[in-house]
């Protein structure tokens, strides 16, 4: 396509401007989670190569500059975390338990919940590690047998219901709690939940980075048992 | 936080911080015969040293750990997390034929379940813990 004439930038920067459109339609709307700025920007870049045939492994070759920033980000929950790791400690066994229980209720029931609606073993294996942060999970989903590429888009997925519902859910349980809070949309939402809730509150961003890490241990731990269910 | 004054020289420390620590997390994967991510090893390994490296953990000196140049550099990247993971996402257009074909299946199980994780994980820490409320955060 002829844009592409625009230089190896053309693509991050599509994604940039993606991003930039995304927020100003959730400012528009008045700060809405639900309007969330990575769906909206991947709506735009996905009609953008469909309209323009663009396959989809040239577009994620040029995003790759964008793509590659993951990795630092993950990093970066280092510092919230250090700087509210002794309230963790403070609360080691609630964390642990609320971890255990969360993190296997989230892959219970996304498993049980596609095996029921009579969804393919693929789908399941696909769906099994999506509560985890996107490295992880993608890495998860090969070895049981998913589609790395189809987690990944679940992971974003859980990432924004994480985002959008968690302060409806936390007002509904009358929990006012920025540890728990935080814990909750790190376990259930990966990168984005914690994303999400560490700008909102630094407790939070620690409690959920914690989460994050640790629910991708134990569903490393778990995830093998998903193909047992599908004969 | 007391604020520091802040120049651009210091982007390229803080990067720098968190790209090493990456692929030092990355070097420790290959190393390990579990398989688990760099950037996670890399976020233990960066919270251990901010930790461990303060010769005072007292509670109060502990936000004073971070470098300015690397908390800046972190928040604004932790705040546009959502833009890296664009690309990858865009990854739905080479599934479609496999989501719209379960796709009442996919968008049930991912809606149910990250809103039974979330609250499972809320409700079991309040329940053990004693209290719904708590945890005001020092440190924002």
């Amino acid at each position: 396509m002829s844009f592409e004439l625009a230089g190896p930038l053309v693509w991050p920067g599509l994604t940039l401007l993606a991003y930039l459109a995304g927020r100003a339609v959730q400012r528009r709307l008045g700060g809405s989670a639900l309007a969330n700025p990575v769906l909206i920007a991947i709506g735009i870049i996905s009609g953008l190569i469909i309209a323009t045939h663009i396959p989809y492994g040239r577009y994620f070759a040029a995003a790759q500059p964008i793509h590659l920033l993951l990795g630092p980000a993950t990093v970066a929950l280092a510092i919230p975390l250090a700087r509210n790791l002794h309230h963790i400690r403070k609360c080691a066994r609630a964390v642990t338990l609320a971890l255990v229980t969360g993190g296997a209720t989230a892959m219970v029931t996304a498993v049980g919940i596609v095996f029921i609606l009579g969804s393919p073993r693929v789908i399941g294996m696909t769906i099994t590690p999506k509560s985890v942060t996107s490295p992880i999970a993608m890495g998860l989903a090969e070895e049981i047998g998913g589609i790395p590429a189809l987690t990944t888009v679940l992971v974003i997925a859980s990432g924004i219901v994480a985002s959008a519902l968690g302060p409806s859910v936390f007002r509904l349980l009358k929990i006012k709690d920025w540890r728990a809070e935080g814990l909750a949309a790190g376990v259930a939402g990966g990168g984005i939940g914690s994303a999400t809730i560490a700008v909102r509150n630094g407790l939070a961003g620690a409690f959920a980075a914690v989460g994050m890490g640790l629910n991708g241990a134990l569903t490393t731990l778990l995830a093998p048992l998903a193909p047992l269910i599908w004969k | 936080m007391a604020q520091q004054s802040w120049s651009v020289t210091d982007i390229p420390f803080g990067l720098a911080i968190l790209v090493g620590f990456e692929m030092m997390g990355e070097v420790v994967s290959h190393l390990m015969p579990v398989k688990a991510p760099g950037a996670v090893i890399g976020m233990v390994l960066l919270t251990a040293v901010l930790v461990l490296g303060d010769a005072r953990p007292k509670s109060q000196d502990l936000e004073r750990l971070a470098p300015t140049a690397l908390d800046r550099v972190a928040d604004a990247m932790i705040g546009n997390m959502g833009l890296m993971f664009i690309p990858a996402g865009v990854g739905i257009v080479a599934q479609l034929g496999l989501v719209s074909a379960n796709l009442v299946s996919l968008t049930t199980a991912v809606i149910v379940s990250t809103v039974a994780g979330l609250v499972a994980t809320g409700a079991v820490f309040v329940r053990v813990m004693g209290s719904r409320a708590g945890g005001e955060g020092d440190d924002q």
